[in-house]
């Protein structure tokens, strides 16, 4: 279970990147509790990594504001901010960005070194819960795609984030392999993570929640999805 | 697209790294190139210097005694001979060159005649030296030419008689690089020269028409030489007696030698005339029974009395004298000279063989100075002491009546017996005159065929008159002793392996970028072979880039070097003037070097690619395989260590020479830790909980190979820097009483301009020379081993030119039975001196470096000696030893190769150290107008050591210039490679690392690799250096300052470059779209 269950709240988020006429992303609003899923679609150039980027305090919007409980993520600096990433959020990429260098216990692990404090016990649960325990001391070269994702997914996970950023975590894996990642993803929502989720794939957008269709950086309606 | 297309365009997108690339090889190819314009710098400098100072003199005819001015036809003669100069504020310069010379001389370099009279022209050192201007009085001392050898009877030995004081004024300062640097010798070294009008110093030295050399522009010297020398000119004297039918040859030199015996001998079989030795001396007293006579001179029966064996023939005037007759025994008293001074006196009986008649015959007696010109005995001015009171009226009436006419004879037997003087040497046989009778015949007639004869069988290079071609000496001794551009090859060798290492690394971080890229090309279906050689021509246009870069540098690197070899490298070449010169042989092959080099770098870096899988390829750098190798080279690190510890300890038990030994044992360790250092980031990838010091160990594990270079790189300099910097020797701090040292347990050493013909270290010599009588008690423990010394070339470290007839000193016996120094034999020995009196050829001792680096011989090798039978046997060498510059043979031995030379000029000095100072200052006071000079043997051999030690501080320079560059290099690769995890960095930072940990990260990743590399060669270099830690002068300041700074800006440049490696926009990395 995380160890936040804390309410995400974006409130009429922009982003222009400077030097750019054309925002990103224009007045996305959004609301996301805890165990809640949502999807985020829409065609390439829409904004939806920037959006996550935002979520997850790796950039800043030029307007709006966001906030994760009762945190002010748009306000955060210096040590905070490096807090907040290390504890309130995980990221999950679609290039799994494990280090080659780590074995993937370690790789779990990496994120305990920001924020100490962290259990190597946690990540042999965490390694057992993504299905990858049998695979602790392999290397990343020595995985296979799914499972270098479910190790990022744990790596996510360490700290006892309560939202779940995943940016096309399925991007690059086939589709039983990425079935598996959203079955994993939605278990975890089942635990009380909030997952957001950049997605192309409609199919498994259709599994969330919820979804967000971002065009030119602007959201179209909210559509009920389950 | 073609491949070249292709290449073209690669080296165009990947155009600041593949600069590196090139930029870390045109360093290479600058350290080679330069090196290279070094060696030709040194050569066209000394070519330049020796063709400077020859003029347009081509060949040189130099006599080892006077002959006939006139002999030099339209060349020009010059008297030429060795002395000291004193000015007016006292001080003096000894082994100055004195040339008296004409106007045919000068014409020589284009000048007209400076000096007449007793004008002297001085070059610009010897004037820096005095410290002398134009119109300045000067005092010069030069030594007169005597009769006979130094240490003989008959030579004249007071300071009066055997030297020559005149003094002069300076009318010209004459530019060192031209005339004022005349010298016929290949030295590199400025000589001191002081030119005379040639005639005016003939007159000062009673050699009025006589000169010792002739220079000539052409080539037909030695002919004209052979074809106008008279017997005269070859140091013979012809008497003739056709009353007695005979011819008596004579040496200008009082006694004749083996050769010129041999050569007269055979100049008599042609003529078909009798050739028999002849020999005077002179008897202190010739005692019978009831009388004697004395300072009765002694000589070969005349012609017509067979003498042989032992006994006496008496002239008529002597049996008178004596009232005896045959049969009857006499008492010989004669006189021995003694090297110090005292002229013993030894006795002998002789029977009386026969009677002979009375006749008028000087001819067996050469001209005695201060004695045949006298008209009376109690009017001689000889060397020996007389008694004028045994002389009697009957022996002036004799004197008066006969001369130099012997009164009594002997056999030549007997005559060697009696006076020849060692086994070797000009004495060896003394033999004064070779008689020619002619029994028959038209004697006229047979003496022109005996001359015509003797001058066929006699050229006179054999009777020391050579010819040789000089400007040809010059011009091989020009290329110089040491090759300078593979010495400079040498200490610039760290420097090339750092920037080709560094060519090397970057290379593949090039390539690493483009593995992507490597990945597609192959997946695209291009052949392996191709890709591999498409990024192999990549290389070699960036080889060939660097290596044009790196020419134009090098030139300037060379200049630099040559500038810092004629100011604060100056004691590399012992103050050697030099200039820079380029040779297009040298700039094509630096060029080419650099090229070459550049390929394996460029072969380097795209091995790796071979081994990964074209999968991996497409993921570019960051996806390439990354497992953890296991473990490679535990027998190789096992062995290391082992024979680390296996060479300290037979060091430590001396077992070996403690050390070699020490030394074989750091670098082992050195070889070990790298080792070492290889298995711990092998397994550094073991799992374990992440901490930032273990991913700062992965990250420099994940690249175990980089990681063990760079380490090993600075390892490397380390060890070499703090090993060359306690190679620096020190001897101020030298205990040089230690007999076993390089000083022997001699505490001075001097060198005379001048022959010194008395031992200074005996009571008598000391008085004999004019020493205060005070000065008496400072002598007292005070030992003086004279040595012989041989013109010719210095062959120390101090002459840059290649010698061509080494400098020999002849070892007296007592140094011998003395023993002393540490020699080096071929085959072990507990009486090393004894080496030199072997049955050998020529065996002889050298310094070691000397042997190897100046002669480039070896223990056991042989060392031609121009003129001699046969070469140099070096049987033993002695390491930094004060005999740097000249080979030692044994005495006896150099009296057979130099029978001309008798009084010693080199003196090894044992003194009380606490007395050391006021020996030496009362020889100078006393003896420096005779050109001696007394220098404590700490300081020669340190300015031996200055040499050495500025090789040193040259290769610290350029190893601490490497270790920067690559230092700096690494920094570089290492930093450019963290831009190349920015990927890596981007997650970090999403998982909530700061920026300042990235820096951190990157810190204990980098500093890491500098820390252990500069530390692991340090301790092995302490460990290599430890016997010589006690005895070094070792520079620990520069050496920390070197090694710290340099550590201390790794870390600046590290902590300077890591943090624009963990700015900017990173997280781009991470996006999925």
């Amino acid at each position: 279970m995380p160890k936040d269950t804390s309410t995400l709240t974006l409130t009429g988020v922009s982003k222009t990147y400077p030097g750019a006429e054309i925002p990103v992303l224009r007045g996305v609003e959004l609301r996301a509790g805890a165990g809640e899923t949502v999807a985020v679609v829409g065609p390439s150039g829409a904004g939806k990594s920037t959006l996550l980027h935002l979520i997850g305090a790796l950039d800043t919007p030029s307007a709006g504001s966001i906030r994760l409980g009762d945190i002010d993520v748009t306000a955060l600096t210096g040590a905070a901010l490096a807090v907040y990433r290390a504890t309130r959020v995980g990221f999950v990429f679609q290039d799994h960005h494990l280090l080659p260098q780590l074995s993937a216990r370690e790789n779990v692990l990496l994120p305990t070194l920001a924020a100490p404090g962290g259990d190597p016990a946690r990540a042999d649960a965490l390694l057992t819960r993504v299905g990858v325990a049998h695979r602790a001391d392999a290397f990343p070269a020595q995985l296979s795609g799914g499972e270098r994702q479910r190790v990022a997914i744990a790596r996510a996970l360490i700290n006892g984030a309560g939202l779940l950023l995943c940016d096309e975590p399925t991007g690059n894996l086939d589709r039983d392999t990425g079935t598996g990642i959203i079955d994993l993803f939605l278990d975890l929502a089942a635990e009380g993570v909030t997952v957001i989720m950049v997605t192309h794939n409609l199919t498994h957008a259709a599994r969330f929640t919820r979804c967000l269709e971002l065009r030119d950086g602007a959201p179209v309606p909210l559509e009920v999805m389950a | 697209m073609t491949p070249w297309r292709l290449i073209a365009r690669n080296l165009c997108g990947f155009a600041r790294t593949g600069m590196a690339v090139a930029l870390a090889l045109a360093t290479a190819t600058a350290v080679i190139t330069g090196s290279l314009l070094v060696g030709d710098s040194v050569r066209g400098s000394l070519r330049d210097t020796a063709l400077a100072r020859l003029g347009a003199i081509s060949t040189a005819t130099v006599g080892s005694h006077a002959f006939r001015e006139a002999l030099a036809g339209s060349d020009a003669p010059l008297l030429q001979t060795r002395g000291a100069l004193t000015a007016e504020n006292d001080a003096t310069v000894p082994r100055v060159q004195v040339y008296g010379v004409e106007g045919r001389f000068w014409a020589l370099f284009g000048t007209a005649n400076p000096v007449n009279g007793r004008q002297a022209a001085v070059n610009a050192a010897l004037a820096r030296d005095l410290g002398v201007a134009v119109g300045d009085d000067v005092i010069l001392h030069v030594p007169r030419a005597g009769a006979g050898p130094a240490d003989s009877l008959f030579a004249q030995r007071s300071r009066q008689a055997a030297l020559r004081t005149v003094r002069l004024t300076v009318a010209a300062i004459l530019p060192d690089r031209g005339v004022g640097g005349f010298a016929l010798t290949a030295s590199s070294q400025t000589p001191r020269n002081v030119f005379i009008d040639l005639h005016w110093l003939q007159g000062q030295l009673d050699d009025a028409g006589l000169a010792n050399v002739i220079v000539s522009h052409g080539t037909e010297l030695a002919e004209a030489v052979r074809t106008h020398a008279t017997l005269d000119d070859l140091g013979l004297t012809l008497k003739t007696n056709p009353a007695a039918r005979t011819l008596t040859v004579q040496s200008t030199d009082l006694l004749l030698r083996r050769p010129m015996v041999k050569a007269i001998a055979d100049a008599a079989d042609r003529a078909g005339v009798r050739a028999a030795p002849t020999s005077f001396y002179l008897a202190a007293e010739l005692t019978g029974a009831a009388h004697g006579t004395s300072y009765a001179l002694l000589g070969a029966p005349p012609p017509g009395v067979e003498a042989h064996g032992d006994g006496v023939w008496l002239s008529t005037w002597s049996a008178e004298d004596l009232a005896a007759k045959p049969g009857d025994v006499l008492t010989l008293s004669y006189l021995v000279p003694a090297w110090d001074g005292v002229y013993r006196t030894e006795t002998r009986p002789l029977t009386v063989r026969g009677v002979v008649p009375t006749v008028p015959d000087t001819a067996c007696v050469p001209p005695l100075r201060g004695i045949s010109t006298a008209e009376r005995i109690d009017e001689w001015a000889p060397p020996f002491p007389v008694d004028m009171h045994r002389v009697t009226p009957r022996d002036e009436t004799y004197w008066q009546r006969y001369r130099t006419t012997p009164k009594a004879f002997v056999s030549l037997e007997t005559a060697r017996a009696l006076w020849a003087r060692g086994p070797e040497g000009a004495q060896a046989d003394w033999v004064t005159g070779v008689r020619v009778s002619v029994p028959a015949g038209d004697f006229a007639a047979q003496a022109r065929r005996f001359t015509t004869a003797l001058s066929a069988v006699l050229p006179p290079e054999a009777a020391g008159v050579p010819t040789l071609p000089v400007r040809t000496q010059a011009l091989a001794a020009s290329e110089g002793a040491t090759d300078f551009a593979g010495l400079f090859l040498a200490l610039g060798f760290f420097l090339i392996a750092a920037a080709v290492g560094l060519a090397a690394m970057t290379m593949r971080l090039l390539i690493d970028r483009r593995a992507a890229e490597v990945g597609l090309l192959l997946a695209v279906g291009i052949a392996p072979r191709t890709v591999t050689g498409i990024l192999l021509a990549e290389g070699a246009a960036l080889a060939a880039l660097g290596a044009v870069i790196g020419v134009p540098l090098g030139a300037l690197y060379g200049w630099g070097v040559v500038h810092a070899l004629t100011t604060w490298w100056a004691g590399a070449v012992a103050d050697t003037p030099l200039w820079f010169h380029a040779t297009p042989g040298s700039l094509w092959i630096g060029a080419v070097s650099g090229f070459v080099i550049g390929l394996p770098a460029a072969w380097w870096g795209t091995r790796a690619l071979k081994k990964a899988r074209v999968t991996d390829l497409l993921g570019g750098a960051q996806a390439l395989a990354m497992l953890p190798a296991p473990p490679r080279g535990a027998w190789a690190l096992g062995g290391s260590a082992v024979l680390a510890v296996g060479c300290f300890a037979a060091g430590a038990a001396h077992a070996l020479s403690p050390l070699e030994a020490f030394f074989c044992g750091g670098a082992a360790l050195l070889v070990a830790g790298l080792l070492g250092c290889g298995q711990l980031l092998a397994r550094a990838l073991t799992p374990g909980v992440p901490t930032f010091p273990r991913l700062a160990l992965r990250n420099a594990a994940a690249n175990r190979g980089r990681s063990v270079l760079v380490i090993g790189l600075l390892a490397c300099a380390s060890f070499l820097l703090i090993t060359v910097a306690a190679s620096v020797r020190d001897f101020s701090r030298f205990d040089v009483s230690d007999p076993r040292s390089g000083a022997g347990g001699f505490t001075l050493l001097a060198t005379a301009s001048l022959p010194i013909l008395y031992d200074f270290g005996t009571p008598t010599g000391r008085e004999k020379l004019g020493f205060a009588p005070e000065d008496e008690p400072l002598f007292a423990g005070v030992q003086v081993y004279p040595f012989l010394e041989s013109p010719g070339d210095e062959v120390s470290c101090l002459n840059l030119a290649k010698s061509a007839a080494p400098r020999l000193l002849g070892v007296p016996d007592a140094l011998r039975a003395r023993g002393g120094f540490t020699i080096n034999t071929a085959k072990p020995t507990a009486q090393p001196w004894a080496l030199l009196t072997e049955n050998d050829a020529f065996p002889a001792f050298g310094d070691a470096d000397s042997v190897e680096w100046s002669l480039h011989a070896e223990l056991g090798g042989r060392v031609p000696l121009a003129g001699a039978p046969a070469p140099l046997h070096i049987v033993g060498v002695l390491p930094g030893s004060l005999f740097a510059n000249a080979l030692l043979v044994s005495d006896t031995n150099f009296r057979t190769l130099y029978p001309g030379i008798s009084a010693p000029r080199y003196f090894l000095i044992s003194a009380p150290r606490e007395k050391a100072d006021a020996v030496a200052a009362s020889l100078r006071r006393t003896l420096g107008d005779l050109g001696l000079e007394v220098h404590p043997t700490r300081e020669v051999l340190a300015d031996y050591a200055r040499v050495e030690n500025t090789y040193l501080a040259c290769f610290l320079a350029l190893g601490g210039l490497g270790l920067l560059l690559g230092t700096l290099g690494l920094v570089v690769v290492l930093l450019r490679n963290a831009l190349e995890r920015r990927r890596e960095f981007a997650l970090l930072l999403a998982v909530g690392f700061t920026r300042a940990q990235l820096v951190r990260l990157l810190l204990l990743e980098n500093i890491g690799l500098l820390v252990a590399g500069q530390l692991l060669g340090a301790v092995a270099a302490l460990a290599a250096v430890a016997p010589q830690l006690g005895t070094a002068h070792v520079a620990w300041g520069g050496v920390a300052v070197m090694l710290g700074g340099n550590l201390a800006l790794g870390i600046a440049a590290t902590a300077f470059t890591a943090w624009p490696a963990t700015r900017g926009r990173l997280l781009d990395g991470l996006r999925g779209d």
